[in-house]
């Protein structure tokens, strides 16, 4: 069928009464999820994979997709009010978002977050729509030497994340580059740092890790401050003010529509490639943000812009990762992965056929994104005034309860013990860090990026010899790494002449 | 630390605390009523009095949406039917299976606890004696398998090679790929290459298989083993073919491909080959069995094996499966315990070999 | 700047002197360990090693420079007589984490946590008794609707009951 049919078929197919409903639930499922640390987009799609095999094709993806798309807004409403992310993905709204709270302002941070997500989302699913006719192609441009100069290119965001103290800020990337390595190596089978215990085979767990340096690491600074979440402002802002905030929050994300439509295409494009992950696409975006913005000085202080760059990514990363699902049948993303075998279930082929044969389930699978993100940013906000409130909370009753969550959270990952002493010990680093300056996000980029970078070497190299480097594509990416690098350098030598030698000063 | 503010202050967060404390045990007795009004009216003796209304824990030792755990999934609701418990699953990821596998073996032998294992490779690292690896399988308490593995070779038909013969005589341009070292599919390949002196370049360290797909796609890889189950929506998208297939006999769905034994006619030392083909063909046919932790009480075993057998022969199950593309081949736990046997007992040169594979030393 | 700020800007430059040694030492044994893998597993982390390793001597050389040795001494003082509050909040956290941990792992997951949660709020915040069985049961019970029939997620059992329930001690 051709595409105008199809899309309209798929419209009208994802609002009808037989698929709508579970739509709503499941927008409504992912959401909930979403604020429950330590559980994340492809835990909610498995959990519902049971009820699949008893339903049809459209109600199914419809299910599926609207829960997968509402849970990075569910997490975004946890790191501004909680410095809780929710999920992997939400990290780096925790640069500019609990800040933005301290200061009064985490409604506002929250209109944004959500709005910014909705059109990030948007942007994804449309852009997958556009691609379609030349998706394969797309898709199949991007292997191992691509992918190895990519990572590479956002590991460069290090650089300008961290340009108030270059040497702390390599440091935490370069550690979080080791942290990446622990485990099984891959090539050969070697165990590296893994002192010959099994649960560090498979290397560090990434989700107790950012539980930890983030949100364990901010339990223990307001444990150690006391008061209470929402900072100096003693008094919780009233549901008035907070609606007043919110509404101000969406306002601001569409001011911003040209730095949304850049995150977002920054989002879909790294969600094509497969194997980066969702959290550095949200890092990348607000490195560009940080850039392009007119008071870069302000991010890490409670911008906006952080906010809303990094949650228009973060939700446009899926509509990427669903391009390269669809196209090939190849999952983008561990979620992708499931919603594969889900379709399998339903009875739903992917690939060539399905571009040509079942156009409309791909368009009801687009607006299933579109319209789910829609729900639950208006479902967030009902969201955002009891959150908002719970921070006003004192520090006493909240550290001990928050804890626990967190905790609970990072336990049920992997349903391992030991993940929980992962986030303990990455929370005393986190915090350590957090104390002295080093840039918590540094590291974190490191850590995700590392084993991608080293993977894709290696098979680069296997593959096409040491000379990959100069094919046409890896060369021009590579060129585009080195000028951005240096440029940066020599941003950062130019200023240091013109200020004094910093001393530690807790940051971030 | 201070205790709490006003007067009023306090009082309001205790009322608060209250009410969410009310609701959460209000909730708690709602579930806990609920599950016991789903449980089946009939007094049940022996056994079956013991599993009734009880829980089944299935421990699946990858993570969600992979094969194990869409079989179990499918799986999971005939088997309550049949037991009479409930069945919850439980992902157990890590060390590419030795954890859930680890976890099994030292469960509570109580019979509330089954999971599935990935019998080849747990044959493998039991006898390449594997770190971490502290189970022994011939100790487990087979309930039956679900499907046993075909293992197919795959192309890309964009390579220009069609057949098994012409890839054969290509030798070192044809590259072929694979997931982890010592993984199942580097160890097919690996296979492959000694039995039929392939002398084809292997490179490993993709992924999953889906980027093995990618990479047969681009161009990067010509082909890449796998088993059947998940090679089956690439092939039918008509750019990648399977030229070989593991097994003694050309399945029903791929009945124009050669096996792997026929072509082992048209090796220079046919009986070589044919050893080393009959013990990785020992392996697959252990396939995917679901267990008991060793020295769970014998009636329970009986229990469980028989609702295994029922739940896979169950027309609904049957249709399900087909409906999803999976393949079910079941067999009884009794004659898992001889499969295990056979496939344990390879011939100590063919023995060094596969173990020398799995450490990914060839 | 005031002296208190003066004084917690040369606790922390303490502080980060620790602080950047141990990781020193720490990603030194690393270099260590790497060295003993074979060359082509050695390869990457060598390479990020070295530069970190450099980098970390600069960090330690700038911290040194801004302090000295009696403000080092003071500050170290202070903390052993426990008179940095800071220090003795968060290092009295971990402390209680680890026995939330020891008592998880022993007798679950669900008594940890509340227990956890009833000696902070009462025993240490000296909130109301009221309040703290309150909040640590309320909140257990909803982690455990949440996670356990929700999601079907089993929160850890502990030792003991697992041994009730005839566990081999491995």
């Amino acid at each position: 069928m051709g595409i105008i049919e199809g899309m309209l078929s798929g419209f009208l197919q994802a609002v009808s009464l037989d698929v709508f409903p579970y739509l709503f639930v499941g927008a409504v499922f992912g959401l909930v999820i979403g604020v429950i640390p330590g559980l994340s987009g492809h835990f909610a799609m498995a959990m519902i994979i049971p009820f699949l095999y008893s339903m049809e094709p459209a109600p199914g993806i419809a299910f599926l997709l609207g829960a997968h798309s509402t849970v990075a807004q569910g997490g975004g409403l946890t790191a501004i009010f909680f410095s809780t992310p929710g999920t992997g993905q939400n990290a780096a709204t925790l640069l500019d978002g609990p800040p933005m709270r301290d200061k009064g302002l985490g409604a506002m941070a929250a209109g944004a977050a959500l709005t910014a997500c909705f059109l990030g989302a948007t942007f994804g699913a449309l852009a997958l729509a556009l691609l379609l006719p030349g998706l394969q192609r797309i898709v199949l441009f991007f292997g191992p030497p691509e992918i190895f100069v990519l990572a590479l290119l956002a590991l460069t965001f290090v650089a300008v994340l961290g340009k108030e103290d270059i040497i702390r800020s390599l440091i935490a990337a370069l550690a979080g580059l080791l942290l990446a390595m622990i485990g099984l190596d891959n090539v050969t089978n070697t165990e590296r740092f893994t002192f010959g215990w099994l649960e560090l085979r498979d290397g560090l767990e990434l989700v107790p890790v950012i539980l930890g340096l983030f949100a364990v690491a901010e339990m223990f600074e307001l444990w150690a401050k006391g008061g209470s979440l929402s900072g100096t402002q003693a008094k919780v802002l009233s549901t008035k003010e907070t609606q007043k905030q919110i509404f101000q929050g969406v306002v601001e994300a569409f001011r911003h529509w040209w730095l949304i439509l850049r995150c977002s295409a920054i989002g879909a494009a790294m969600g094509l490639i497969p194997g980066l992950g969702s959290a550095p696409a949200a890092f990348v975006a607000y490195g560009h943000a940080k850039q392009s913005s007119k008071s870069p000085e302000e991010f890490g202080k409670g911008n906006i812009e952080g906010v809303i760059g990094s949650e228009a990514a973060n939700d446009a990363v899926e509509g990427g990762a669903l391009a390269s699902t669809i196209a090939f049948g190849v999952p983008g993303s561990s979620s992708m992965a499931i919603l594969l075998g889900a379709l399998f279930v339903l009875g739903q082929e992917t690939g060539p056929n399905m571009l040509t044969y079942h156009v409309d389930v791909i368009f009801i699978m687009i607006f299933t994104i579109i319209i789910g993100n829609f729900i639950g940013m208006v479902g967030g906000m009902f969201l955002v005034n009891p959150l908002s409130r719970a921070t006003g909370v004192r520090a006493s009753i909240l550290v001990p309860v928050l804890l626990v969550i967190i905790f609970t959270g990072a336990f049920a990952v992997q349903q391992s013990f030991f993940d929980i002493g992962i986030a303990l010990v990455f929370g005393i680093i986190g915090y350590l860090m957090k104390e002295l300056g080093f840039s918590r996000a540094a590291l974190l980029i490191g850590f995700v990026l590392g084993f991608t970078v080293e993977k894709n070497l290696y098979l680069a190299v296997q593959l096409s010899g040491p000379d990959f480097i100069l094919d046409p594509i890896p060369l021009t990416l590579a060129t585009i790494t080195i000028v951005f690098l240096a440029y940066n350098v020599w941003t950062i030598i130019r200023d240091r002449s013109q200020s004094e030698p910093v001393h530690s000063e807790p940051q971030e | 630390m201070k205790s709490g503010g006003t007067m009023v202050g306090r009082m309001t967060l205790i009322s608060r605390a209250a009410s969410i404390c009310l609701v959460s045990i209000l909730a708690l007795f709602c579930m806990a009523a609920c599950q016991k009004a789903d449980t089946n009216k009939e007094p049940k003796t022996g056994v079956a009095a013991f599993y009734d209304g009880r829980k089944i824990k299935w421990i699946i030792p990858y993570s969600p949406g992979g094969g194990y755990d869409e079989y179990a999934r499918l799986i999971s609701p005939y088997l309550e039917k049949y037991t009479g418990a409930r069945v919850d699953i439980y992902n157990m990821p890590g060390a590419g299976g030795l954890r859930g596998n680890n976890e099994l073996f030292g469960a509570a032998k109580n019979g509330l606890t089954i999971g599935s294992i990935n019998g080849s490779a747990m044959v493998t690292n039991e006898l390449a004696e594997t770190r971490g690896a502290d189970y022994k399988i011939s100790e487990f308490e087979f309930l039956g398998r679900i499907v046993s593995d075909t293992r197919v070779l795959v192309i890309s038909l964009d390579s220009g090679y069609e057949t098994f013969e012409q890839i054969w005589d290509a030798g070192e341009d044809v590259i072929i790929g694979a997931t982890g070292l010592g993984g199942s599919t580097y160890v097919d390949a690996v296979v492959a290459n000694e039995a039929f002196d392939l002398q084809l370049k292997i490179v490993h360290g993709f992924d999953s298989s889906s980027v093995l797909r990618q990479a047969m796609l681009r161009g990067d890889i010509i082909g890449s083993w796998g088993s059947w189950g998940s090679a089956l929506d690439a092939v039918d998208e008509g750019r990648h073919k399977v030229v070989l297939q593991s097994g003694m006999e050309r399945s029903d769905d791929l009945a124009d491909v050669p096996t792997a034994f026929e072509m082992a006619e048209k090796t220079p030392d046919p009986e070589h080959t044919r050893a080393i083909l009959a013990a990785w063909e020992a392996l697959h046919r252990v396939g995917r069995p679901v267990a008991a932790p060793p020295g769970t009480p014998p009636e329970r075993i009986q229990f469980l094996r028989e609702a295994f057998a029922k739940a896979l022969h169950d027309p609904e199950l049957i249709a399900k499966a087909e409906k999803s593309g999976r393949v079910i081949r079941y067999a009884s736990g009794e004659e898992m315990e001889q499969l295990v046997e056979e496939a344990m007992q390879m011939p100590d040169n063919i023995k060094q070999f596969f173990i020398s594979a799995v450490k990914g030393q060839l | 700047m005031s002296d208190e700020a003066n004084k917690a800007s040369e606790n922390n430059t303490t502080l980060e002197l620790f602080f950047v040694v141990l990781i020193g030492l720490a990603f030194s044994a690393a270099l260590v360990a790497a060295l003993g893998y074979t060359f082509v597993s050695a390869r990457t982390p060598l390479v990020v090693l070295i530069p970190l390793l450099l980098l970390i001597g600069a960090q330690i050389n700038r911290t040194r420079k801004a302090t000295n040795a009696t403000t080092i001494l003071s500050g170290l003082s202070q903390v052993m007589r426990g008179k940095n509050r800071k220090f003795n909040m968060v290092a009295g956290m971990v402390g209680l984490i680890v026995m939330l941990m020891l008592l998880i792992f022993v007798a679950g997951h669900y008594v940890g946590v509340a227990t956890f949660m009833y000696f902070l709020l009462n025993l240490i915040s000296k909130e109301s008794k009221l309040l703290s069985a309150l909040v640590s049961t309320g909140v257990t019970a909803i982690l455990y609707v949440l996670f356990e029939i929700g999601f079907n997620i089993e929160l850890y059992r502990g030792l003991i009951y697992n041994f009730l329930s005839g566990y081999l001690f491995s």
